[in-house]
């Protein structure tokens, strides 16, 4: 589709469209693409209309000027709801670039990814350990169970086999470790339930940031070749 | 102000790109050139895409790729017949509230000034295309 302009302008358009489906996330695809194409046609009628004897990346910024930043292509065209979604999705970055900001008074820079790195292993780390204990949970609540079931059966159970278990040495009634058992074992497995979210979360950080900053890195560079935010 | 102006200039962007596509159908660079050489107003061309979509939904506008002669194919609007008879009633409002704005005009004022009301919203029905 980028055969209309030279590759500096291209590159240009492309990045201004690239800005401009940032904001159509939530669209149906093929409305993405529509829109995509009736601004890249605008862009080009205006492009074609504009002095040929001024420089072409002066003429493609003049263009993209007089059509504005991309959230005034697309406001009320998600309607209302989604852009208000929208702003909700990008408090967490914010406060992370906030954060990053307020501890080493510098954009994100190298630093700052290597403070995402480090942040994202740390997640990483804290999803391994929430996994663990909902493994361990689970296990051992089963086990406890399944133990508790034997000895209520035969008492001699656990002494046949030598299993020495005092998972709770206060509770001397096999209910109340029954109980006990059952409690540790859905414990367990609400924490694998509730890891869906956890992970869904932790992909949404992990993918969205690098994202993010791609964007911003843009949008200053389009601001530093002329164009007003 | 600012903001006073821009809310303003909403509402009756939405009437003067109705008027436009009335007389005949454009795409969107050409709408924004026929709207900037009608009034003379600067305009943040990308203003009338939400308001070209939403008029769509509304089912007052249609529009249609077309290919162009030269460069990318282009989507023309146009008005639908839903669209016409909204704007009828519309451009009836608008004339109304821009007496109410302007106050009544008394007969001996509208004499004093041959020149008439700045504000007339041109309507040629017939397709000049």
């Amino acid at each position: 589709m980028n055969n209309d302009f030279s590759p500096a302008v291209g590159k240009i358009v492309e990045d201004y469209l690239r800005r401009l489906r940032g904001h159509l996330h939530g669209l149906p695809e093929k409305d993405q693409n529509e829109l995509a194409r009736e601004v890249y046609s605008h862009i080009y009628e205006s492009f074609v209309r504009e002095d040929g004897s001024r420089d072409e990346i002066d003429r493609i910024l003049a263009v993209l000027g007089r059509l504005g930043e991309p959230e005034t292509v697309v406001a009320e065209s998600l309607g209302a709801s989604m852009v208000k979604m929208g702003k909700r999705r990008k408090l967490p970055l914010y406060i992370l670039g906030g954060l990053l900001i307020g501890l080493f008074g510098l954009p994100l820079g190298a630093g700052g990814a290597v403070v995402f790195l480090g942040m994202v292993l740390g997640l990483l780390t804290l999803v391994l350990i929430y996994y663990t204990t909902a493994a361990a949970l689970t296990i051992g609540g089963a086990l406890g169970v399944l133990v508790t079931f034997m000895k209520w059966i035969s008492p001699n159970f656990a002494v046949h086999l030598g299993v020495q278990w005092g998972l709770a040495p206060d509770f001397e009634s096999l209910p109340a470790r029954l109980l006990l058992s059952f409690l540790m074992t859905g414990l367990g497995l609400a924490l694998f339930w509730g890891g869906r979210y956890l992970m869904k979360g932790l992909k949404f950080i992990i993918g969205l940031v690098p994202r993010k900053i791609g964007s911003a890195l843009n949008r200053r560079r389009m601001k530093k070749a002329g164009l007003t935010a | 102000m600012d903001n006073k102006i821009k809310q303003l200039r909403k509402g009756v962007l939405e009437l003067a790109i109705m008027n436009s596509l009335y007389k005949q159908s454009h795409y969107g660079y050409s709408l924004v050139k026929s709207l900037s050489v009608e009034n003379g107003l600067s305009l943040t061309e990308g203003t009338i895409y939400p308001i070209l979509n939403r008029l769509s939904k509304e089912g007052l506008v249609r529009s249609q790729w077309v290919e162009s002669r030269q460069g990318p194919p282009r989507k023309y609007y146009s008005l639908t017949t839903e669209g016409k008879s909204a704007f009828d009633i519309l451009i009836k409002e608008f004339n109304r509230l821009e007496i109410m704005v302007r106050g009544k005009e008394e007969p001996g004022a509208a004499a004093e000034e041959p020149s008439g009301p700045a504000l007339v919203v041109r309507k040629e029905p017939n397709d000049e295309q």
